[in-house]
């Protein structure tokens, strides 16, 4: 009951705080962090005196591991997230996203900004009717839910988390988190108007996600969710810069630039490139080996296959090559495109820039709209909040290259 | 006008009706003393302690969806601790992880929930219980059953609708389905054991159609062997059917909701002493099944006579069989004769002679003759021989350089009438006493 109590009171402080925030002097917990609200005679009372510790007091974070239907959405059908993986998260959670903010922006930051409750939930978020898959939502700055807890590799001793396993939290989590927390901090700040601007004719918030990758990229956003509004694409685009692999990244370069670039958009590519710290010269990175294929779009009018006039990658046209439509005299399926090898290039730098074709198309948007929106975006961080997004990038690639050795300092109880 | 107005009295009588009638099970001096919120603490105070008052944990009769059933019962068992621990138990055939069908336990937490109502919420991942709900992309939903992200449509926060020492029935919060927890009164193994030996003995493969007698009226059910049956108006192209869920239990089944039948209980039923049908809680419901028409239309058995049980008369056309087998081929000699179908080339459903086709008697053979055979009344079989029924190719092989066709005619002529059948089980029948309605000779079948 106590426990109850304090959390209503917490929930009534954070919403008379949302209304005042800036400016304000912090220096230890904002909240009173003197009631007791652990029960040592809870079966989770390890857990929770972690959470204790390690959020409540810090942070003044509810960490709800126990799923509130009241509290969730109820358009979805969700399941609760596992005890091990929770525990399991929310020390991913400090390690990859408290301690790296803690770290560069200062003890108060994460205080000041960061969300006051996480939700976990285990399943996804099905969306019968778009076919999408909700993997976090933010409410008003206070609440992140995060989707999926479930599909994490669970804690055991001597767990090792692969590049793989890495990547999977960085796509079911940590996006998701780097994106609601970017929100959170452009609804204290705004972003520059000229970031809409860049790419203003193109916002779809409906039908967003009916475009594929090779669309959103050529046209000068980094995923399709970006393309969905300009808030949306902000937040996308710090996000993927913290948070992306090597691989996400040098595939939405190609696809951008393989349109063609404007004059001096090399050189910035590089630029762009080297920030990411990406290793040009790997010769295991697929930028330095990989085949552009040029696509075609049958035509159900002529029964012909059409070009579309873009140059695609390998893992789209494994993808495109699955989808099947009628044919003309509606007698059979028929495959909707077809790829055809264009050119294998063997290094980026020397080979596949150099082919790019320098461009004074009006309507040429891709690597040059996604260069101009980074650039308005990153400046924006540091202007407004001292952050330098790549510095958080290479924070957060060490860590999570580390993670292994963090693995063998935590602990992770069962229930009692 | 006149007609609205009565509309709106009738609907302020019934709501206040349905206003009292929902709070009669409360003494009067609770009615107005606590505030709600006070009610819901000293319910969930009570609840606790009787969760945790359970030496033998709870069975859970757990059931998923919102309407139609998709899905059978299942029985669960859970054992709640204090400290919000809750180990779920079970051997249902969705647990993941190669366990399907496999006693696996599983801890997780519960909190009672105090919303408008309580609510008995399983709020971590359980993996006995929690597949249920989880809403898997569509196309992994189990069977594919439900293909929009709903997975099976069970829940995990159930609301609490009554409580009592012994029993909890919940809702789901959802999805409505209805949830029945009982105190286990044995270790958990052997509640599955006996129940699974429950369902061995009033249900089997060759047998999952019963009768549903409640006064006259006759209704009748398809696939209680699944957990989940059709009950109809009709055996066959029913009018009207609809699907319910059940769980198995020890003493015989329980569906998912109360219902009725003709005003008649329809909810549990437990096999009755003599172990002859499954009654409901006052005996005014029978369910039977229907080994009348198993034993009747027969498709694979063969039912023969006793021959012992036989009209000398019929011994004498049995001699007179044999003679005509070895008339045919001297190693041929007679074995049984029977109901049921026979085998080899234009088989037919009737009168069956099995032989024996070399002198070691270690093959048979049979030969048949087409009869008809009724169940014009539950428990009735009517034989009827009109003389110009078809034989089959074997009989008619062996008649072509013997007169055995006359002889089995003659026999199956013996046979026309109506009996009243007395089965040995009467869930899956391995012998049945054949009784002349009218008088006339007795008989005993018996399977091979």
């Amino acid at each position: 009951m106590k426990k109850i109590t304090y959390l209503i009171s917490v929930a009534a402080v954070v919403a008379v705080f949302s209304s005042c925030r800036g400016g304000d002097d912090f220096t230890e917990s904002i909240f009173d962090t003197s009631v007791p609200v652990l029960d040592e005679t809870k079966a989770t009372y390890p857990f929770d005196k972690w959470l204790y510790e390690n959020f409540l007091v810090p942070y003044n974070v509810d960490v709800k591991y126990r799923f509130d239907l009241s509290a969730s959405d109820m358009n979805f059908q969700l399941t609760p997230a596992d005890y091990n993986r929770s525990q399991l998260l929310a020390h991913f959670i400090r390690y990859l996203f408290y301690d790296v903010y803690t770290k560069y922006a200062g003890d108060d930051f994460m205080k000041q900004y960061g969300p006051r409750i996480f939700h976990f939930i285990g399943s996804s978020g099905f969306s019968p009717t778009t076919g999408t898959e909700v993997l976090g939502t933010a409410s008003g700055g206070v609440k992140i839910t995060l989707y999926k807890i479930n599909e994490m590799k669970p804690y055991s001793e001597g767990v090792t988390y692969t590049g793989e396993d890495v990547n999977t939290l960085n796509e079911n989590y940590f996006h998701t988190m780097h994106h609601e927390f970017s929100h959170i901090l452009h609804q204290t700040k705004t972003y520059p108007i000229t970031f809409g601007q860049v790419t203003s004719g193109s916002y779809d918030p409906i039908n967003w996600h009916d475009r594929d990758s090779v669309w959103t990229h050529q046209n000068g956003y980094v995923t399709h969710y970006a393309s969905s509004a300009s808030f949306e694409d902000f937040v996308e685009t710090l996000s993927c810069i913290i948070t992306d692999t090597d691989h996400r990244w040098m595939n939405r370069i190609i696809n951008a630039a393989s349109m063609g670039v404007r004059q001096g958009d090399k050189e910035d590519i590089l630029v762009l490139i080297d920030s990411l710290e990406i290793n040009l010269n790997d010769p295991s990175g697929h930028w330095n080996n990989f085949t552009l294929y040029e696509e075609s779009e049958y035509s159900d009018e002529t029964g012909e296959y059409v070009p579309t006039k873009r140059y695609v990658l390998d893992e789209h046209r494994l993808l495109g090559s699955a989808y099947q439509v009628v044919n003309k005299e509606a007698t059979a399926y028929v495959a909707q495109y077809k790829y055809k090898a264009y050119r294998k290039f063997t290094s980026f730098k020397n080979d596949f820039l150099p082919w790019v074709e320098i461009s004074t198309k009006d309507d040429l948007t891709g690597i040059n709209s996604l260069m101009k929106k980074l650039d308005i975006a990153t400046k924006w961080y540091t202007e407004n909040w001292g952050l330098y997004a790549f510095t958080l990038r290479r924070e957060v690639r060490g860590r999570q290259n580390a993670i292994n050795d963090y693995l063998k300092e935590i602990d992770i109880y069962e229930l009692k | 006008m006149m007609k609205k107005d009565i509309k709106i009295v009738t609907m302020g009588v019934a709501l206040f009706a349905a206003m009292f009638a929902g709070c009669t099970h409360f003494e009067e001096e609770d009615l107005f003393s606590e505030s709600p919120a006070l009610r819901i603490e000293h319910n969930a105070e009570k609840l606790q302690g009787i969760l945790l008052d359970a030496p033998q944990g709870w069975v859970i009769q757990y059931h998923t969806g919102d309407g139609v059933a998709v899905f059978e019962g299942f029985n669960l068992f859970a054992r709640f601790e204090k400290g919000g621990k809750v180990t779920i138990a079970g051997d249902h055939r969705f647990l993941r992880d190669g366990n399907a069908g496999k006693y696996t336990e599983a801890a997780s937490l519960y909190e009672l929930v105090r919303e408008d109502g309580l609510v008995l919420a399983f709020n971590t991942w359980n993996d006995v219980l929690t597949p249920f709900v989880d809403p898997v992309a569509y196309w992994a939903a189990p069977n594919n059953l439900l293909k929009d992200g709903e997975g099976m449509q069970g829940d995990q926060n159930l609301v609490v609708m009554s409580m009592k020492e012994n029993e909890i029935i919940l809702r789901g919060e959802r999805y409505d389905a209805e949830v029945r927890m009982v105190k286990c009164d044995r270790d958990w193994q052997t509640y599955i054991s006996d129940t699974k030996a429950m369902k061995e003995r009033i249900t089997n493969k060759m047998i999952n159609s019963y009768y549903i007698t409640a006064g006259n009226d006759t209704l009748y059910c398809v696939g209680l062997r699944n957990g989940r049956y059709r009950i109809s108006d009709r055996v066959d192209n029913p009018l009207k059917s609809d699907s319910l869920s059940c769980c198995f239990t020890p003493e015989g089944f329980r569906n998912e909701k109360v219902d009725t039948i003709a005003g008649h209980p329809f909810h549990e039923f437990k096999l009755n002493e003599e172990g002859s049908a499954l009654v409901n809680e006052d005996g005014s419901v029978r369910i039977n099944a229907m080994w009348d028409r198993y034993i009747v239309n027969t498709r694979t058995a063969i039912w023969n006579f006793d021959q012992d049980k036989l009209t000398e008369e019929q011994k004498g056309l049995l001699v007179q069989i044999n003679t005509e087998l070895k008339a045919f081929n001297s190693a041929y000699s007679f074995a049984e004769i029977g109901l049921g179908r026979s085998s080899g080339n234009g088989a037919v459903k009737g009168l069956v002679v099995t032989f024996y086709s070399n002198t070691s008697k270690t093959k048979t053979n049979t030969a048949g003759l087409s009869l008809t055979t009724a169940c014009p009344l539950y428990g009735q079989m009517q034989i009827s021989y009109l003389g110009d029924e078809m034989t089959d190719k074997n009989l008619e092989t062996l008649n072509k350089t013997s007169n055995i066709e006359a002889v089995v005619r003659q026999f199956a002529a013996t046979l026309s009438g109506t009996y009243n059948m007395v089965p040995d089980d009467n869930f899956l029948p391995t012998g049945c006493e054949l009784h002349a309605i009218g008088g006339g000779n007795n008989y005993v079948l018996k399977q091979p």
